[in-house]
């Protein structure tokens, strides 16, 4: 098993973590659609997705197996 | 179902042990996902209940899924096979609960179960394996049984708020117990047939930074890996992106990857534009695209895993907000396009054949 290391992918997590630091302006970015909610009402996921696209990422628990048997 | 009532009861449990006043905030959606074509009709369609009391915040979640197939088998390379009617249903409840432990510390505890089968694949290779090996004109295959699919998962994690709201960690560890529908290998020595694995037990772990990188973006990054039985790990990446492009304009694309030994790998991209055409009302836009390598290991060997897949999906919506009130509507075409079977699995041409959907989408959400 080789781990896919991704040095951009960890670099640009430390910019994200540092960007923090700054103190915007906090209007726009508080508005409902600019939040990553779990409402889905304001979601641009779809549950279909789960069962049409087996490889996406599943988010909010343990992901679920895909087809283990039929390999 | 015994885990609606349970959950329910609950639900309501946790409610009457509090006094009305303690509640600061209460939320209910529902919501509806519908996706059919000429063969297949599927849909899901859930409620969630969120309340917020005393630095606590839990939410329980009801899925219901139905699967209509008119199960047609490819027949120059199924003889035993004969056009069926299918319809089975998945019921799915979730619960989570998030106490505060300091100002900025959240612990999240989860935990759900279900029953019924995880997606349309599986309902119908388990109605090829009945046809297969419990056809109603001949005597049962000594080794068949007949699937019975549910199962459950725990997670729990940790959301740090490390910079007051703009910089947030999140991190989680989550244990999935899945009885799926198991696949069959025939026995020529004894005229039976043997029963693949079907009981799998996955164990996950998800690390997310969100972050507010300027007064217009909010990004959001997800790492999750897991590690089923009989499969090497997954990693999975996603990252996405919110700007308000103006005062009325949101724009939010989103990307991701994912990668499991020896050979799957899937990627996909997508966007939604959102314009607010007034206070109450914004339109939207999106579309995304998925492509993966498709589970296929061996193409010499007979085999029911999916071959390479590419789909499509373009959505137009409307999103109406009055007071405590928000509504959403969206559909549009979906496209499933997958590679050409291996000679040796041309049995299951009808399920990975390509495939136009139409894909409707609808959801109320209520704060009180």
């Amino acid at each position: 098993m080789t781990v896919p290391f991704k040095p951009w992918l960890l670099a640009s997590m430390g910019v994200l973590l540092l960007a923090g630091c700054a103190t915007p302006d906090l209007r726009l970015v508080s508005k409902p659609e600019m939040q990553f909610s779990e409402l889905r009402t304001y979601a641009t996921t779809f549950r279909m997705a789960s069962q049409l696209e087996p490889g996406r990422l599943a988010t909010g628990g343990a992901q679920v197996s895909v087809c283990a048997f039929c390999r | 179902m015994r885990l609606l009532p349970v959950s329910l009861l609950v639900l309501v449990a946790g409610s009457a042990a509090a006094q009305p006043n303690d509640f600061s905030i209460h939320r209910l959606e529902t919501d509806a996902e519908t996706t059919w074509q000429s063969d297949i009709f599927l849909a899901e369609a859930g409620a969630r209940y969120w309340q917020e009391w005393e630095g606590v915040r839990w939410d329980a979640a009801f899925t219901y899924n139905a699967y209509s197939i008119e199960y047609e088998p490819f027949r120059l390379y199924d003889f035993f096979g004969f056009n069926e009617t299918l319809h089975e249903d998945r019921f799915a409840g979730q619960m989570t609960v998030r106490p505060e432990i300091g100002d900025r510390l959240k612990v999240i505890a989860s935990g759900g179960i279900y029953d019924g089968y995880q997606d349309y694949r599986r309902v119908w290779l388990a109605n090829y394996y009945r046809q297969q090996y419990s056809h109603p004109r001949f005597p049962q295959r000594p080794g068949y049984k007949e699937p019975n699919p549910k199962g459950w998962n725990l997670s729990a994690g940790l959301r740090w708020e490390y910079w007051p709201e703009l910089g947030f960690a999140e991190a989680r560890a989550g244990y999935n117990v899945d009885d799926v529908a198991p696949g069959f290998v025939e026995n020529p020595s004894t005229g039976g047939v043997i029963q693949g694995r079907s009981r799998l037990y996955t164990s996950s772990a998800t690390l997310s930074f969100e972050n507010v990188v300027g007064p217009r973006v909010r990004v959001l990054n997800e790492l999750g890996v897991s590690d089923t039985t009989e499969r090497d790990v997954r990693w999975s990446w996603q990252g996405s992106v919110n700007v308000a492009l103006g005062e009325r304009w949101v724009l939010r694309p989103l990307g991701g990857f994912t990668l499991e030994d020896p050979e799957f790998e899937a990627f996909w991209y997508g966007a939604t534009l959102e314009f607010a055409v007034t206070k109450w009302c914004s339109i939207l836009a999106s579309a995304n695209y998925y492509e993966d390598t498709g589970e296929v290991l061996d193409p010499f060997a007979f085999s029911s895993a999916a071959p390479a897949l590419r789909t499509h999906q373009f959505t137009l919506g409307l999103r109406f907000t009055w007071s405590r009130f928000v509504v959403k509507i969206a559909g549009g075409p979906y496209n499933t396009d997958y590679d050409e079977l291996p000679p040796n699995s041309r049995s299951f041409t009808n399920l990975y054949r390509d495939r136009h959907w139409a894909f409707a989408q609808a959801s109320l959400a209520v704060t009180f």
